[in-house]
């Protein structure tokens, strides 16, 4: 039963793709001026060469037989051609995602890794004075916009410290053979130890920025519903089975109050996929995000739509994800 | 009914105003923070509004015999400009000033506009199902496909910089929330009980939204709004940040850390102290709408 | 003695004051008897009993008394010896079973835990594998169909939400067994179940109580429940005894006038022209409480001595012990 409705789930992503397809493409169309005008931008190009390309592009045709030729090019994967890299935008996407990806799931893991710890021990040791410094910074967190704190951390590491490199994905003397284009992995591929620690020194400071909103509402999240879940009957159960209080916490207690967590960061990779624009651009981290900043700067629209209908889709996928690991970790709901 | 019986009704009803007021107040005192949150922001409000006389200098005027001054805690720093100058220099402090303008005004009318126009598209979907309601849950459901930043983005990219440019863009979607906030609401009322009295007793339906519906669900709303106003804040601040929110002459926060990214190695003042201003303003408003959340709604709670 | 709880008082901080839920109680159970609890709600019964594993939820703790099992002070020992203790020597079934069980876990497994938790079943080396895991699961099987569920290798690797109520107290009773216990205490083990299934789980019980000879305390808040499956009965009010003995006795010749309201507010099919009488009034504050007897607010022969005299149990007959001003 299950397959069948994680299937109906997927599929229904479809028609909502299709949506934001549309969307996007009737924005374009609202553009101020001819794309023509704006694709050449300074260039002295004649008359009949505008309408030559305009022809060429599609663009005198109705509004109509437009919309089904851009639905056509999006399923054989062609989102046109990027005016800034006269390259299609599908490849100078692809060049740039695996630094993006590289830094979101350094940001997720940051986040994971010290939100949690940090909302149990938050619930254990409720209204102590490690609790109020914990929970008070986590309330900081969802108050910062990331491009300050990103600044900041570069002034405290980076410039007064020197402790942590600020700017770009490895050291200009460390070579390395790219494989996947996840830095730290290839490095771990390739076995190349210096290129490995170069490159994860380099993720720390813009993988914590783009994780601290995360962090922040993870460790809120995990502490309340560590309390709520810690006064249940099946906790003290598992007490009086004579478990030992850190397994009663991790095993029985933690479980249970990872459900909701799950739900929040799915709501939250909206929050990571657009704070991934703000930190690219604070650390220079060439990532898709800061591709799209410098394609709006450029005026270099099929590149700024083609990220942005990437951008949904991931979001969709990740909101997809969550709805079926939330039903794998709790029994009780059947999609 | 008689003018008497009227006055009474009026009179009870202010008392009870008033009652409801006086009760508010004893619960939310008890949020200490809160109401630090709300005094900051009290200061803040009052900053924005009374900026040409509290500000020492004309927040664009430049003057590069004092181009990156200290503030003046630190070495160098004078007291005539306390927070220090920008690599124009002009004045810290008056730009923060009056870029606290911006940025309230933007979170106040971006969040004043969604919930006015998802109250509205909310109730009336919810109230009257059918089509109406059908179109606008999908269309609702599409926009949620974006994230918030990346469409407000996508938006100003399409539209240019500028004040009433941010508020659409920023609105674009944030009325969805409200929308289903007071849609699902709505719903929910609808299956109550009162309603069937109040329908009964042949009321009718704009009367029923208006006098039974409406007041219910007023408190949810209020919360979330203050919830998601530091949200529109800190969103206005990264799209001035990335050089695509309001235009480069108004002094705005996101733009004056923009503006300091490439002193950071010697005048870490330009940037982080606009950044601050923001902070705290979010922090207040964030304190504020927990506050409001646990006297007005508990039931909001779980985030 | 198998326990012997002398003067034990827990106190939990509030808002208003020290709410005093146990107020030294004093009680002993034997090795081999079903020793009933009864009491109304907010009498303290739950609480002693989570006391006696030293479960008492925070912000609330055990002040002072002693609880002594097997004549060991509970309260003396480490938190070590005490985790020992619990789900192998002394058991405890809940309430609410559908609140009980870890909703995320499969119900065979929550049992096993309790095998693995003290190590009871030892498996044989068998290759590089020990067959521990196996042996343990064996064991659950006849756990489960010792407690009376059907089919327990189907219903092994189900949740607990695919079990009906009953099942699910079935199920928990398997978990209490799991280590041999000397002692069961079940807290209100039937009063979220419907009347048909209540009978089946106290029947169960008392299976227990004769063919392993296991020590159980019954709380309950239902007089015709302990009347028809205890041997002994101590009736609490407002964390403290007011009269204990022998079931027989208690139910036809009550000393107390509590008891003796309690009797009279139970319907009874065979003797229909007896009016019933509910006993007005409702459990004192247990924050502000009067000096003297608890129950004298409620009492239809309160007198003025009742106010301020602090009373010892008095022995009124074998075994047969009662706090009360008319018996001295």
């Amino acid at each position: 039963m299950k397959k069948i409705k994680v299937l109906e789930r997927i599929l229904a992503t479809i028609p909502l793709m299709l949506g934001v397809a549309i969307l996007v493409f009737v924005f374009m169309r609202m553009l101020p001026g001819d794309p023509v005008d704006i694709m050449m931008g300074d260039s002295l190009a004649t008359e009949a060469e505008m309408s030559m390309i305009r022809e060429s592009m599609g663009l005198d045709e109705p509004f109509g037989s437009q919309l089904l030729s851009f639905l056509g090019g999006i399923l054989k994967g062609d989102l046109g051609n990027s005016y800034m890299f006269n390259a299609p935008v599908k490849d100078v996407i692809l060049r740039a995602l695996p630094a993006t990806i590289e830094l979101a799931l350094a940001a997720i893991v940051i986040a994971l890794l010290l939100g949690v710890p940090i909302g149990i021990l938050s619930a254990v040791k409720r209204n102590s004075w490690l609790d109020r410094i914990t929970m008070g910074w986590a309330f900081l967190g969802i108050s910062m916009p990331a491009f300050w704190l990103g600044l900041v951390l570069i002034i405290l590491f980076g410039v007064n410290w020197g402790l942590l490199p600020t700017q770009g994905r490895l050291d200009h003397f460390v070579e390395l053979k790219t494989i996947t284009g996840i830095y730290t992995l290839d490095s771990i591929l390739t076995g190349n130890l210096e290129a490995f620690k170069s490159s994860v020194r380099h993720l720390l400071l813009p993988g914590f920025t783009l994780g601290a909103n995360l962090m922040a509402i993870v460790a809120r999240v995990v502490r309340s519903s560590m309390i709520e879940v810690l006064e249940q009957d099946y906790v003290t159960l598992a007490r009086a089975k004579g478990l030992v209080e850190w397994a009663v916490v991790t095993k029985h207690a933690l479980r249970n109050a990872l459900i909701p967590v799950i739900t929040v960061v799915g709501l939250q990779v909206g929050v990571l996929l657009g704070g991934n624009m703000i930190v690219e651009q604070v650390f220079s981290w060439p990532g898709l995000g800061r591709l799209v900043v410098d394609a709006i700067y450029g005026r270099d629209y099929p590149l700024v739509q083609g990220a942005v209908m990437l951008y949904a889709l991931t979001f969709v996928v990740a909101n997809l994800i969550v709805d079926i690991l939330y039903t794998n970790l709790n029994p009780k709901i059947e999609l | 009914m008689t003018l008497s019986e009227g006055k009474e009704i009026l009179r009870d009803s202010s008392r009870l105003w008033w009652q409801n007021t006086k009760d508010f107040w004893r619960r939310f005192r008890k949020h200490p923070l809160a109401v630090l949150g709300l005094v900051i922001l009290i200061i803040y409000i009052l900053m924005a509004i009374f900026a040409p006389f509290i500000a020492p200098h004309d927040p664009n005027k430049q003057s590069i015999s004092n181009r990156l001054l200290p503030p003046m805690a630190f070495e160098g720093g004078t007291s005539e400009y306390p927070l220090g100058t920008d690599y124009l220099g002009r004045d810290i402090l008056s730009r923060i000033i009056y870029g606290s303008r911006v940025s309230l005004l933007v979170g106040v009318i971006s969040i004043a506009i969604s919930v006015f126009v998802g109250f509205v598209l909310g109730a009336i979907a919810g109230y009257y199902r059918g089509f109406f309601d059908t179109v606008l849950s999908r269309f609702s459901e599409l926009l949620m496909a974006f994230p918030f930043l990346i469409f407000t983005i996508f938006v100003m990219a399409i539209l240019g910089p500028g004040f009433w440019n941010l508020i659409v863009a920023l609105t674009f979607k944030a009325w969805v929330e409200f929308f289903r906030l007071v849609r699902g609401e709505i719903m929910s009322e609808m299956t109550k009980e009162y309603i069937e009295a109040a329908r009964a007793l042949g009321r009718s339906s704009k009367e029923i939204i208006t006098l039974e519906i409406v007041p219910n669900i007023f408190h949810s709303v209020l919360v979330l709004a203050t919830l998601r106003m530091g949200y529109m804040i800190i969103t206005e601040a990264s799209l001035s940040f990335l050089g695509i929110g309001v235009p480069p002459r108004i002094p705005a926060w996101g733009t004056m850390v923009a503006d300091g990214r490439d002193y950071i190695l010697n005048a870490w003042w330009i940037s982080t102290l606009p950044g601050l201003a923001i902070v705290i303003l979010v922090l207040s408003i964030n304190l504020f709408g927990e506050g409001l959340r646990d006297v007005l709604d508990p039931r909001l709670k779980k985030d | 003695m198998l326990l012997d709880v002398k003067d034990l008082r827990v106190q939990f901080p509030s808002s208003r004051g020290l709410v005093k839920a146990v107020n030294g109680l004093t009680l002993s159970a034997n090795k081999g008897e079903i020793l009933g609890i009864v009491g109304e709600s907010g009498s303290g019964k739950s609480m002693s009993l989570l006391s006696m594993l030293r479960l008492v939820p925070k912000p609330g703790e055990i002040v002072s008394g002693e609880i002594n099992f097997n004549g060991d002070n509970l309260l003396k020992k480490s938190d070590r010896e005490m985790r020992m203790l619990r789900g192998k020597d002394i058991s405890m079934v809940f309430q609410d079973p559908m609140t009980t069980l870890n909703p995320v876990f499969p119900v065979g497994e929550q049992i096993r835990e309790a095998l693995r938790i003290h190590g009871l079943i030892k498996g044989e080396r068998k290759w590089f594998f020990s067959d521990r895991k196996d042996r343990e699961r064996e064991r659950v099987l006849e756990l489960m169909a010792e407690v009376g569920i059907p089919s327990p290798d189907l219903r092994y690797l189900e949740y607990p939400h695919q079990f009906s109520g009953g099942m699910q107290q079935r199920a928990l009773i398997a978990i209490a067994l799991a280590g041999e216990p000397q002692l069961l205490l079940a807290d209100e083990p039937t009063t979220a179940l419907d009347v048909t299934i209540q009978a089946q789980i106290l029947e169960l019980l008392n299976r227990i109580n004769e063919e392993h000879g296991t020590t159980i305390i019954l709380v309950t808040h239902d007089l015709g429940v302990a009347a028809e499956f205890t041997h002994r009965m101590v009736v609490m009010y407002a964390g403290l005894v007011l009269e204990q003995g022998p079931t027989r006795t208690l139910v036809e010749e009550p000393a107390h006038p509590y008891t003796q309201g309690l009797l009279n507010s139970i319907p009874r099919i065979e003797d229909r022209r007896k009016k019933i009488e509910a006993i007005p009034g409702t459990v004192p504050d247990l924050i502000n409480m009067p000096p003297g007897c608890p129950f004298h607010q409620r009492c239809k022969y309160a007198k003025r001595e009742c106010i301020g005299t602090e009373l010892e149990m008095i022995e009124v007959d074998k075994g047969h012990q009662v706090r009360c001003i008319l018996y001295t």
